[in-house]
């Protein structure tokens, strides 16, 4: 389980007139790390980068040695094996929370046993047959991290997981990550909480359009 | 795609529905007649032959190229059999261009051959006239003018409605002027027509309403266009030219060259061209004039005998028609010598 | 081209604006209105304000005409006023869907903080301010409609450029009238690029997440003019019936020929649907595939009088089809796809960029043929929807490429409206502006739940 997962070497992407990097990041399979930075320090654009939701001005991404972004080549965000998890809800508002688990997950992800499974661990059971208008914002938020997990993506990106999460939903979803890693999959996180030894990355300073970066090492 | 393109391909029968099999065997005709009493006779064509009628009726001019340019850029493979048009000159510059095939019909005996082709390309019968519509509350029958020259007396400034001159039959009763008074005559009076601020509206029907809500009190158009609305109690009325000459319009017929249905076509022109069918024009509510001295005209109908008419060869009208447009479109239209809009 | 076909051009390019400019300001107040106050049967009430587009333009023309002729509000529907009045009016209600779509679209957070504001100007200056770029698109593309137009300006006795170049087809000046057409294909480009500009920003609008008209203020005012603009084609629509009325001794005749026009509706409605439903269906599909230039380009032939295509559709088209398909209206379906693939295009935008940014990431990470139809599709249903109804109406209504093009024997209730009142054959006409009239509203009220917005 020490294989390299993700790669990221001099990653720039540019948003209107601010830039987010040069980035340089390692994540191992099978690990959580997290990246740190203040509201509006650019972590949700590094993720939709890395998802290659956004067009990236320079950079490197390798995905379990195969390049994904840069030299030259970019695979569709369908094809790379990542899903993500977002600040805002990216739950579709037309399919219920047992539609979209089983819309995402496709034949690598959970079969229906999987997902009744991981929703019961999520408090999410007698929920699934619900369709996101009628979900409490947290238990929306679970619902989505309950797709994310369904779709058996070896990569999850998290924006903010726990930002509207009572303290026993922070523990069922931090229980979910563990259960994810443990099977060899790995997890990027994205918080404005410094989280100690599992930070691998820190954005910081003011908004600018040349931003300094800084990097734990390896 | 795919999804899409299967649900859209399960659609596409039904854009079939309007072409359902039918027992009987079919002529297509390009009519231009007045859709509600070409019906009648067409329907009763059907009874009497057995064969089904498909038609395709006109629009008035000017929104659209109208029928006869159809069958015109229809010509490298024709999908039509019988064209009746209701105003000879656009017919006969269709039939220079080849468009027609010679058909003498033995029902066209008793049609002066003034209103015939030469080459038996086409055959008129029944006609309309141009007309002066009034409302007979507002302008007493002796002021009216007893020619076109006088519409531009200065006492009607403003108060002259002609349809569009660039379409229908308005075109051609320009086209008919000037090959009669010959370009000069032409030109000038249509320059003090427009020093007469004459309202050039959309169609004949539309200077009609003209002349029905007062703001024309004249209105330079067809005999059928007054006659439908002054049956359903108007207060409109229609003068003739008896100093000038009224101008004759015969409805036209003509069968298609390369007919898709040939011999049917020619029953059918045989039918139109009847004295039946004229009889039953003379008694409709278009009012139209028999070509034939010996059909009956109804009581309160047209005949030729009650008109002077306008002395034109209809082959040199066709042929003034382009310039009758252009000359018309640059005096009637186009903003005054000199002036950018 | 000479100086007064160029500066013709130029009027009709103004004349175009103006038009687009009113439908913009009525269509976008009306939609504005009824979705920031609680107004009194509001599905009633778009219905009512949608009927001028609902009618073909010689029915909307003509009663207008019967209604206002012999009062002193006559000198609206003439020269370039009259122009400007009736296109307006005309195309109002497209904009107002356009607009209620994109307002209904808003994010339920947005809505109820709008909600929260005083009723009165500021709540409606940031409602207009929110869908400005749908407003904008809509009315450009009315004003593209607009610059091809013959009928309404024919019956308002003003010179187009779409009327010259009928006028030169007629003649066999074929040459003349495709420099004309070149003329006005070049002139409207720049509303073509306002139409196609910024339209592949996700998320640009957003869901409809809000419970129906809860909190919304209610203002007198505001129903009193709702209801009076809406009672003008009420008006209209009561006319047309007294009209219809068959007098006692030809009532067994009329109801024969209400059939059989109701007959010649009903074949209609099925083509014109299917010929909604793929242009809208072209029109998403371009704009989820990001093919702006490709759909820029099907926004050509809007550009062209329908005459123009309908001449090219019978000259080099109808040539290569067997003689067999004949009896088949093939080409009348494929002019309206060529001539209304700009509503297509636009409302496929529109739908497009209506998904908010996180829900479209999440569809992009699945395999592209189940983020289009699972997620993208299903989402944009309503837009899709409304699109498939307007452009239905649209080729309901076409006289000009259709005269050209319709198989002898074929139904086409527009053609047929013309005809009746040509020859002042109102009462027939009438019954069948009427058909027209509840069918349209029919699928108007099926197809677009626009106003009234599911609890979410």
């Amino acid at each position: 389980m020490t294989a390299e997962r993700l790669a990221v070497k001099g990653l720039i992407v540019r948003r209107g007139n601010f830039i987010v990097g040069p980035v340089d990041l390692h994540l191992t399979a099978g690990t959580v790390g997290v990246v740190v930075g203040d509201n509006g320090s650019g972590k949700s654009t590094l993720l939709l980068a890395l998802a290659g939701l956004i067009t990236v001005e320079e950079g490197i991404v390798t995905l379990d040695g195969s390049i994904v972004e840069g030299a030259g080549s970019r695979v569709d965000p369908w094809r790379r094996g990542i899903a993500i998890l977002q600040q805002s809800s990216g739950l579709w508002p037309h399919l219920s929370l047992r539609q979209q688990c089983r819309l995402v997950a496709g034949s690598d992800g959970f079969d229906g046993a999987g997902i009744t499974a991981c929703a019961d661990r999520l408090a999410l059971v007698d929920l699934l047959d619900r369709k996101p208008t009628d979900l409490s914002g947290g238990e929306a938020q679970r619902g989505e991290l309950l797709r994310t997990l369904a779709s058996g993506a070896r990569l999850i990106l998290a924006d903010e997981p726990f930002s509207g999460q009572h303290p026993a939903g922070v523990e069922k979803m931090e229980d979910e990550f563990r259960r994810a890693t443990a099977a060899g999959r790995s997890v990027l996180i994205a918080s404005h909480r410094d989280d100690g030894d599992r930070v691998l990355l820190r954005l910081g300073g003011p908004r600018r359009q040349d931003r300094e970066f800084s990097s734990p090492g390896p | 795609m795919r999804g899409g393109s299967w649900s859209a391909l399960a659609l596409l029968p039904l854009i079939f529905l309007g072409g359902c099999e039918d027992p009987l065997p079919q002529v297509v005709i390009y009519c231009s007649h007045d859709r509600a009493h070409a019906e009648s006779i067409l329907r009763s064509f059907e009874r009497e032959h057995r064969i089904r009628v498909l038609a395709v009726y006109d629009t008035e001019a000017n929104k659209t190229v109208g029928l006869a340019e159809r069958l015109r850029r229809e010509k490298a493979r024709p999908r039509c059999d019988v064209y009746w048009g209701n105003e000879p000159l656009r017919t006969i510059r269709l039939a220079r261009e080849g468009v027609f095939e010679p058909y003498r019909s033995p029902s066209a005996a008793g049609i002066p051959r003034r209103f015939r082709s030469a080459e038996d390309l086409w055959c008129g019968f029944a006609a309309r006239v141009r007309a002066i519509a009034f409302s007979p509350e507002r302008t007493a029958p002796k002021e009216l003018p007893g020619s076109l020259e006088e519409l531009v007396d200065s006492r009607w400034r403003g108060m002259v409605a002609i349809a569009d001159p660039r379409f229908g039959t308005t075109s051609s009763h320009l086209a008919a002027l000037r090959s009669v008074w010959g370009a000069d005559r032409y030109r000038d009076w249509l320059r003090q027509l427009r020093a007469n601020d004459v309202q050039v509206v959309a169609s004949n029907s539309a200077t009609r309403d003209r002349v029905l809500s007062g703001e024309a009190s004249l209105g330079l158009t067809d005999t059928d266009d007054i006659e439908v609305v002054r049956r359903r109690g108007e207060s409109i009325s229609a003068s003739f030219f008896p100093e000038g000459g009224t101008f004759l319009m015969p409805n036209t017929v003509a069968v298609v060259s390369g007919a898709p249905h040939l011999e049917r076509a020619k029953v059918l022109v045989d039918y139109l061209l009847s004295v039946e069918v004229e009889e039953q024009l003379a008694a409709g509510p278009s009012r139209q004039i028999p070509l034939r001295r010996d059909v009956r005209v109804p009581p309160g109908g047209l005949s030729l005998d009650a008109l002077v008419l306008l002395e034109v060869s209809l082959e040199e009208a066709a042929s003034a028609l382009p310039e009758a447009v252009d000359e018309a479109e640059r005096a009637l239209i186009d903003p005054p010598d000199g002036e950018t809009r | 081209m000479t100086a007064i076909e160029v500066a013709l051009l130029l009027d009709t390019l103004l004349l175009a604006c103006l038009s687009a400019a009113l439908a913009t300001i009525v269509g976008g107040s009306f939609a504005l209105l009824l979705t920031s106050y609680r107004v009194p049967a509001p599905r009633l009430l778009q219905l009512l304000l949608s009927l001028p587009f609902l009618l073909p333009a010689v029915v909307l023309t003509t009663e207008l005409q019967a209604l206002l002729g012999a009062t002193a509000l006559q000198p609206l529907l003439r020269g370039m006023t009259g122009v400007v009045f009736i296109e307006g009016m005309r195309w109002a209600p497209l904009v107002m869907w356009g607009a209620l779509a994109a307002i209904s679209a808003l994010p339920a957070e947005e809505e109820r903080a709008l909600r929260l504001l005083p009723p009165g100007s500021a709540a409606l200056r940031t409602r207009a301010a929110r869908v400005r770029g749908v407003l904008l698109r809509m009315g450009a593309l009315v004003a593209i409609f607009s610059m091809t137009m013959t009928e309404v300006a024919g019956y308002a006795s003003v010179e187009t450029i779409g009327t010259r170049i009928v006028a030169r087809m007629t003649l066999g000046e074929d040459l003349q009238a495709w420099w004309l057409a070149c003329g006005l294909v070049v002139v409207s480009l720049p509303l073509l690029l306002v139409v196609v500009s910024k339209l592949l920003q996700p998320g640009a609008l957003a869901v409809p997440t809000v419970d129906g008209r809860a909190g919304l203020a209610t203002d007198s005012r505001v129903n009193f003019l709702l209801w009076v603009f809406g009672s003008f084609p009420a008006l209209l629509l009561i006319a047309i019936a007294v009209t219809a009325v068959p007098e006692a001794s030809t009532s067994r005749e009329a109801l024969v020929e209400m059939g059989r026009s109701l007959g010649g509706v009903a074949i209609e409605f099925p083509r014109v649907l299917l010929v909604g439903a793929l242009v809208t269906l072209i029109g998403w599909r371009l704009a989820d595939g990001g093919h702006l230039w490709f759909a820029a380009l099907l926004l050509i032939p809007a550009l062209l009088p329908a005459s123009v295509v309908g001449i090219v559709l019978v000259e080099r088209v109808q040539p290569l089809l067997p003689a067999s398909l004949d009896r088949w209206p093939i080409l009348m379906t494929l002019a309206g796809i060529l001539r209304f693939a700009a509503v297509g295009v636009v409302v496929g935008f529109i739908a497009r960029v209506s998904l908010p940014a996180a829900e479209e990431n999440a569809a992009r990470l699945l395999k592209p043929a189940a983020g289009r139809w699972c997620v993208r599709g299903p989402r944009a249903f309503t837009l899709l929807a409304a699109g498939v109804l307007i452009v239905a109406l649209l080729a309901l209504g076409e006289v000009e490429s259709g005269l050209l093009l319709i198989p002898a024997g074929h139904p086409s209730p527009a053609l047929e409206l013309h005809q009746l009142l040509h020859f002042r054959q109102d009462e027939q006409a009438g019954r069948l502006s009427l058909a027209l009239a509840i069918g349209g509203g029919g699928l108007a009220l099926v197809l677009v739940p626009l106003a009234s917005r599911r609890k979410r």
